[in-house]
């Protein structure tokens, strides 16, 4: 009927859904720079496509008008140059011409056998060797006393250009769709896993999302910091609760011990020195105060039944003298699921002592808080791990309406849990407006060294 | 004849107050009186003693032990705590060694005389202080009557309710069995209405006397 009723009730539902939330949103995250990507990839080869094998008629049309002119400019000098033209001179005057027409990278002017006349070179690209890059846009025949041959080149990439806008010789179109090809590329290697650079997108994203797992990605030095600075600052409050425990379990020692021996030393002796009279009698009801007063301080410092004979001892007190005395009714239960365990069998030390501490706090805050009828604490001890339910029926509360900073007033809550986490425990809150709160504090005490 | 008492105590102010306080008694007489338990142990066996007078937070061995080892050897003899411990763990404790009567430092000396004697007669003898604490389970609580109780749930409910004994929340309850957290607050209220319970603690005991908590 129980199923897997023996199972230990894991975490709470509220803390795995808030958990889940970092993870979606790092899904999220990598869906979007997946779309990015694609898009960025398809831009770019469209553009490709675009200044590969659009002719942009209308432009060539223009350069052919313009190279036209260019041309009759040139012819109209040879006219008037006369004939056979002075080479430099025509060189001269090419130059002139060519001065308005930056697109032009090759005028040259050749005699019908093909000698050249005279030539202008666009000296960039004339030094830096593309002459294979250059296209011969337009060439005409001029006829003078004999036929010449003027022919005009353009880059190649201008022949294409939609706007004419030449950059360094490459189009823009191009250069932008080569880039996000690039990126594109480079950002998919990247992003694969078991990409050869070592690191992988994966890892630079991975971080929040695994992170929010609790997942440390090995080799990551940032991580490691982190991780260690944890880990020393958890050692640290471990050190100080251990020692404030230490030193709560001292003064309460003393205080019982040494203190409330000596008073109660004191009251005998006062009763057996003097005849009872009035004086003596008031004496002696002071003593016995005070030696309730010095009892009830220990006692709130670290319960002695709780060193002595185990936590199930230090429940029920700890329930009578904060709210039985308050007209709460208390219940407590203890059950002991073990079957190896022998009647009576203690659980470690630190387990007691910090979920002693935790039912401490809680009852403190159904006293200060919950305006309760009934309180019932049970114990349930299990093979591996302690379970400490403390339930009370009063006015609850909106656990949503909790800040997150214990700015509040509900740095108990906090420190409950806390505690419960330096042992690898986990604190459980569960609470409804009008509809009392529970408290459950689970430890796995295999590990807690006893 | 006189009760012929032991003192152990490991405060000398403490033993000879108490000493002069008993002595005023006609019909007890201190034979001896100790620091330690060790001391006492062989002071025991020196003397003719009817009852031992045992603090019980004593350096070296404990006052506890000290009353097992004095109830090995001597199995009859009267043995009273004096204590501060007012924890009802302690008193079971020791009522479970064998002691005869339990008293408070704070005491009256009356008490403290009261105890002597009646550990004398073999009876037992509880400190007034502390006998609420002994009847408290008892106080207020209706006899258990748990037979044939587990009718009164559905099969719906007892699981429900061996669930909640076994510490889940109400909300856990609910994703277990798939339902919703109200329905399972629902069957809650019913199960509490039907068998007269308010708190978990005994929902726990009934899950515990009717089979619904399984060992893990």
């Amino acid at each position: 009927m129980l199923g897997n009723a023996g199972e230990t009730p894991q975490g709470d539902l509220r803390q795995q859904s808030s958990q889940c939330r970092p993870i979606r949103r790092g899904i999220l995250h990598r869906l979007a720079i997946l779309g990015c990507l694609v898009f960025a990839a398809i831009a770019g080869m469209t553009l490709l496509a675009v200044s590969s094998w659009t002719p942009g008629n209308a432009t060539r049309e223009a350069a052919v008008a313009r190279s036209e002119s260019l041309i009759a400019g040139v012819a109209a000098d040879l006219r008037e140059g006369g004939w056979p033209p002075a080479p430099f001179s025509l060189k001269e005057a090419l130059a002139d011409r060519v001065a308005s027409f930056p697109e032009v990278v090759h005028l040259a002017v050749r005699a019908s056998p093909g000698d050249v006349l005279a030539e202008v070179w666009h000296d960039g690209l004339r030094q830096s060797g593309t002459d294979a890059q250059i296209h011969t846009l337009v060439t005409r025949v001029v006829e003078l006393p004999e036929p010449v041959i003027v022919s005009v080149a353009v880059p190649m990439a201008h022949t294409a250009s939609a706007s004419g806008v030449v950059l360094g010789g490459l189009d823009w179109r191009r250069l932008i769709g080569m880039a996000a090809v690039a990126l594109a590329v480079l950002c998919c290697l990247l992003a694969s896993p078991s990409a050869p650079f070592g690191l992988g997108f994966d890892k630079v994203f991975g971080f929040r999302a695994g992170a929010a797992r609790g997942e440390v990605p090995r080799g990551d030095g940032r991580l490691l910091v982190l991780k260690k600075r944890r880990a020393a600052r958890r050692s640290l409050v471990e050190s100080i609760v251990r020692a404030q425990e230490e030193e709560r379990k001292l003064i309460a020692r003393n205080l019982h011990d040494e203190i409330g021996a000596s008073l109660s030393h004191l009251l005998i002796s006062v009763q057996g020195m003097c005849q009872p009279c009035e004086k003596t009698t008031q004496l002696s009801n002071d003593l016995r105060l005070l030696i309730d007063e010095t009892r009830r301080l220990a006692w709130d410092f670290r319960p002695g039944v709780l060193d002595d004979f185990g936590l199930e001892s230090a429940l029920k007190p700890l329930l009578e003298k904060h709210c039985s005395r308050l007209g709460i009714e208390v219940d407590c239960e203890c059950v002991d699921f073990s079957p190896a365990n022998p009647p009576g069998a203690r659980l470690p030390g630190e387990v007691e002592v910090t979920l002693y501490r935790i039912a401490q706090e809680a009852v403190t805050n159904i006293v200060r808080h919950s305006g309760a009828r009934n309180v019932s604490v049970v114990l349930l001890k299990k093979r591996d791990h302690a379970t400490l339910i403390i339930e009370d029926d009063g006015c609850g509360f909106d656990m949503a309406s909790l800040p997150a900073d214990g700015k509040e007033g509900h740095l108990g809550l906090i420190s409950m849990n806390e505690r419960a986490q330096l042992l690898g425990g986990t604190v459980v809150i569960d609470s409804l407006p009008g509809r009392g709160t529970t408290v459950r504090a689970t430890i796995h005490f295999q590990q807690v060294a006893q | 004849m006189s009760i012929r008492a032991l003192l152990i105590d490991d405060h000398a102010v403490f033993r000879s107050g108490l000493r002069a306080l008993l002595e005023q008694e006609a019909d007890i007489c201190v034979v001896a009186d100790a620091g330690d338990g060790n001391l006492g142990l062989e002071l025991l066996e020196a003397h003719k003693v009817d009852v031992v007078l045992l603090d019980l937070n004593l350096p070296g061995l404990g006052g506890a032990r000290v009353a097992e080892v004095m109830l090995e050897r001597h199995p009859r003899l009267s043995i009273v705590v004096l204590t501060m411990h007012e924890d009802e763990y302690y008193l079971q404790e020791l009522f479970r060694i064998g002691v005869r009567g339990y008293i408070l430092k704070k005491s009256t000396a009356t008490e403290v005389v009261s105890a002597i004697r009646a550990a004398y007669r073999g009876d037992t003898y509880i400190d007034p202080a502390l006998a609420t604490l002994v009847v408290s389970p008892y106080v207020g609580k209706p006899v258990r009557q748990e037979e044939g109780r587990l009718g009164l749930l559905s099969h719906r409910e007892q699981e429900i309710c061996g669930l909640l004994a076994h510490g889940f929340t109400n909300n856990e309850v609910a994703q277990k069995l798939s339902i919703s957290p109200r329905t399972v607050e629902t069957h809650r209220i019913n199960i509490m209405h039907k068998l007269g319970y308010r708190t978990r603690a005994e929902l726990v005991r009934f899950s515990l006397d009717h089979g619904l908590l399984k060992a893990t």
